[in-house]
């Protein structure tokens, strides 16, 4: 365990008069009703200033949850009855809110700032947000700078109210403050690089690359063309049609050759049929071979959808006829299980039958 | 991609529920966020209840008290405190110092300490990747796994230090109850003995791509009976471990399929009941695959096996006890949406600035004109298929709530409300 008293440091051997001396010395001393004396106490023990903020946090969160539980006056359930977690009355939330706002007024003026009930959660059950990871990332002096800036704006706060809300329109523009917060902290650079790994639409297209090996240039021209398409209210609300239209886009800014590439790798049923590949021992090629009879049963199934010359039954028999002949192909290819497990990423088969009906 | 759009699909169908969701429309538009946002707060874990002791209280502004200290041992800390967390706690413990700080001290101290290791090891494996790319699984796995033991390596240590389980010293910080699967009624190296069994079997499951994260994919018939037998054994290496009072307690308090009993069954009215439901999950391995919990598991095997389950617990608990608690979940779902209303129309109200009554008269007459009100829209909602006709539903609907408003308190107070309720 690290001693957070640098003047301690070594003290495992210290000398049996100075156990002794410290012997002499009682708790009761520095004990107090009043938090600010405890404080001021503890001080001038040579306390340091992490474990007086330590020792008093926990005692005042401790405190106040004790008084939090009055108020909600939950009854204590035996271990074989069922947990629900009761909302308290709007009579309890009034109460309860004040109750929070008392907490924080105290400890903004014993601290200088409030201490987040989430903070002291993330350290005693180690949860790591990525906001954490971006900050450890940088130098230490820039991270802390970066977090002294962002506790003292209140924007941890605003977070944690945000989470409540859950409405991604407020997320966006909650980074956007953080951006401009942490501009007198960090480089351009390093601003581009935090917006982008914690941007929503970065890290989805992020995971849907992982059999796509993007160069920085091109992951960058990729969430271009996604915001493009994101802002255009033409671009079609069909899945299916969507990824058409992008890999469209994708092959002007790439070139045919690799928006190829892109079309087959990104594609969802050809990453879970290369998963299932992985998983079940199968050669790698199995997945492009699933990914063909996919492209060829789309284009099948689009243009029975608008052949007007066939009655809706024919349509139907004629897409039936080719959902057997696909899955017995694909069958063949993966066998049973492996394609189960790769089915479930895109249900193409099954949607695609559904759309032909009225 | 495919899921998110079945999300949005999800989304809209909430949206656009025919009939009494048009209430829901006017006034709770927002109702399904503000149902994930519930959740997300009880993720959180607000202040639930607990059976502790009440803290040492203090006064938090004493008029009289003095500010000044009169401590009189300057170097006091320093001989105090130890590298060593045991030699620490002894020498709090020998000056006085109560055992709830003692444990808060430790506990934090250790609990940072841990914590800065496992955001070193999480940061370091982020920036390892080019931000355009993205974590392997099997890294991801690795950091998973590299935290977990980091967790455990907390437990133990706080565990052999204080005597007292982690969970214990955070409900009491909190004010939660503890965890009912804790294994508080073992001793220190029985615990360290299950979790032992606990890591081999984690590792056994992964190394066979048969850990919960596999499952998350979805496994085969073969590999369902894998895993179970693999469960099979991990119990049975429990109960060699244990006495069989304990094997009892382990079964009752912290198996998966006591976990599943308390979690997705009615619960039980008393103990004895309890214990004999507990059987049935404990004969059906339930608790033990997210399938039985998951609703997206159509594969025929989790179906059936599923359906044999209620059966046989139907015969167990009756079919008459079944229909009641299917009763007593109507009422509790029924007083909660009650609780729930009220909740918005406070909100509502502060958010509006407008009084509470006002909320209330706006909510009477929509609920009045209800009828009338689905006969008009219940069409135009279902037929809405397209994201731009769902949108001009949407648009009629606002101006319908508009119109109400402003013939109950104005045009001015009735644009507020309707802009509150959408910004909501």
């Amino acid at each position: 365990m690290q001693s957070s008293n640098s003047a301690s440091g070594g003290s495992t051997d210290r000398t049996q008069s100075e156990t002794n001396h410290a012997g002499a010395f009682k708790w009761k001393d520095v004990e107090s009703s009043d938090y600010r004396v405890y404080m001021a106490n503890l001080r001038a023990i040579g306390c340091p200033e992490q474990t007086v903020r330590d020792v008093v946090s926990a005692d005042l969160l401790q405190l106040f949850s004790d008084r939090a539980k009055e108020i909600r006056k939950q009854p204590t359930k035996e271990y074989w009855q069922k947990f629900r977690q009761e909302n308290p009355s709007p009579e309890q939330e009034k109460k309860l809110k004040l109750l929070s706002e008392e907490q924080k007024q105290i400890s903004k003026s014993l601290f200088g700032a409030t201490v987040r009930v989430q903070e002291m959660i993330d350290l005693l059950y180690v949860q790591i947000h990525a906001e954490d990871k971006e900050l450890a990332s940088l130098p230490k002096e820039k991270g802390d700078a970066a977090r002294k800036v962002l506790d003292e704006s209140g924007y941890f706060e605003e977070m944690e109210k945000l989470q409540e809300d859950h409405n991604p329109k407020k997320e966006q523009a909650l980074l956007d403050k953080k951006m401009d917060l942490l501009k007198e902290v960090l480089s351009p650079d390093e601003l581009k690089r935090l917006r982008i790994r914690l941007s929503r639409e970065a890290s989805s297209l992020r995971s849907q690359l992982k059999y796509f090996e993007a160069t920085e240039e091109e992951f960058n021209a990729l969430l271009e063309v996604r915001k493009k398409m994101s802002d255009d209210k033409n671009v079609p609300k069909d899945f299916y049609a969507e990824k058409e239209a992008e890999n469209d886009a994708v092959r002007q800014v790439f070139g045919e050759e690799r928006g190829k590439i892109y079309e087959q790798n990104s594609d969802l049923f050809y990453v879970w049929a290369r998963q299932a590949a992985e998983r079940y021992g199968l050669p790698e090629e199995s997945a492009a071979q699933a990914f063909q009879i996919k492209q060829q049963f789309m284009a099948e199934a689009n243009r029975l959808r608008r052949d007007e010359t066939l009655s809706l039954d024919q349509r139907k028999t004629r897409l039936s006829e080719l959902h057997k002949m696909s899955s017995f192909r694909l069958n063949g290819i993966f066998g049973t299980e492996a394609l189960a497990y790769a089915n479930r990423g895109d249900g193409w088969l099954k949607v695609m039958e559904q759309r032909l009906k009225p | 991609m495919a899921k998110s759009h079945g999300a949005k699909i999800k989304t809209m169908k909430k949206l656009f529920l025919p009939a009494s969701l048009l209430l829901n429309l006017l006034l709770f538009w927002t109702a399904f966020q503000r149902n994930e946002a519930i959740e997300n707060a009880r993720m959180s874990r607000e202040p639930q209840v607990a059976s502790l002791s009440v803290g040492q209280k203090r006064k938090h502004f004493p008029a009289t008290a003095s500010r000044t200290s009169k401590v009189a041992h300057p170097r006091a800390w320093s001989l105090l405190d130890s590298e060593d967390p045991k030699q620490l706690i002894a020498r709090l413990r020998a000056a006085g110092c109560p055992e709830q700080t003692v444990e808060d001290i430790v506990v934090i101290r250790l609990s940072r300490e841990i914590r800065s290791r496992a955001l070193q090891i999480a940061a370091s494996l982020d920036q390892s990747q080019p931000y355009w790319r993205t974590t392997s699984p099997q890294a991801a796995d690795q950091l998973q796994n590299q935290i977990r033991e980091l967790k455990i390596e907390l437990d133990e240590k706080v565990e052999s230090l204080l005597g007292s389980s982690r969970d214990k010293i955070r409900s009491r910080l909190f004010g939660w109850p503890e965890r009912i699967t804790e294994k508080n009624y073992l001793r220190t190296e029985q615990m360290t003995h299950l979790r032992e069994i606990e890591r081999r079997h984690l590792a056994l499951t992964e190394q066979k791509n048969l850990s919960d994260s596999d499952f998350s994919n979805g496994f085969s018939e073969r590999e369902r009976g894998e895993r179970l037998g693999l469960e099979r054994e991990k119990l049975e290496e429990i109960k060699a471990a244990l006495s069989p009072a304990e094997f009892e307690l382990y079964m009752a308090r912290s198996s998966p399929a006591s976990g599943y009993v308390r979690r997705y069954l009615p619960e039980a009215k008393s103990e004895e009941e309890y214990k004999r439901m507990l059987q049935v999950a404990v004969e059906f391995q339930m608790g033990h695959l997210n399938e039985e919990t998951s609703s997206n598991d159509d594969h025929p095997e989790a179906l059936a096996r599923r359906e044999s389950f209620q059966k046989r617990l139907q015969e167990v608990l009756g079919e008459d006890r079944i229909a009641e608690e299917k009763a007593e979940e109507e009422r509790r779902s029924q007083v909660a949406e009650e609780e729930d209303r009220q909740r918005s129309f406070t909100k509502l109200a502060e958010k509006s600035g407008l009084a509470r009554e006002e909320i209330e008269a706006f909510y009477r007459r929509v609920k009045k004109l209800e009828p009338e009100l689905n006969s008009r829209f219940d069409r135009a909602i279902k037929e809405a298929t397209t994201p731009e006709s769902r949108k001009d539903v949407e648009i009629q609907i606002k101006a319908e709530a508009m119109r109400i408003a402003t013939e109950l308190f104005g045009a001015q107070k009735a644009e507020v409300l309707v802009r509150s309720i959408d910004e909501d």
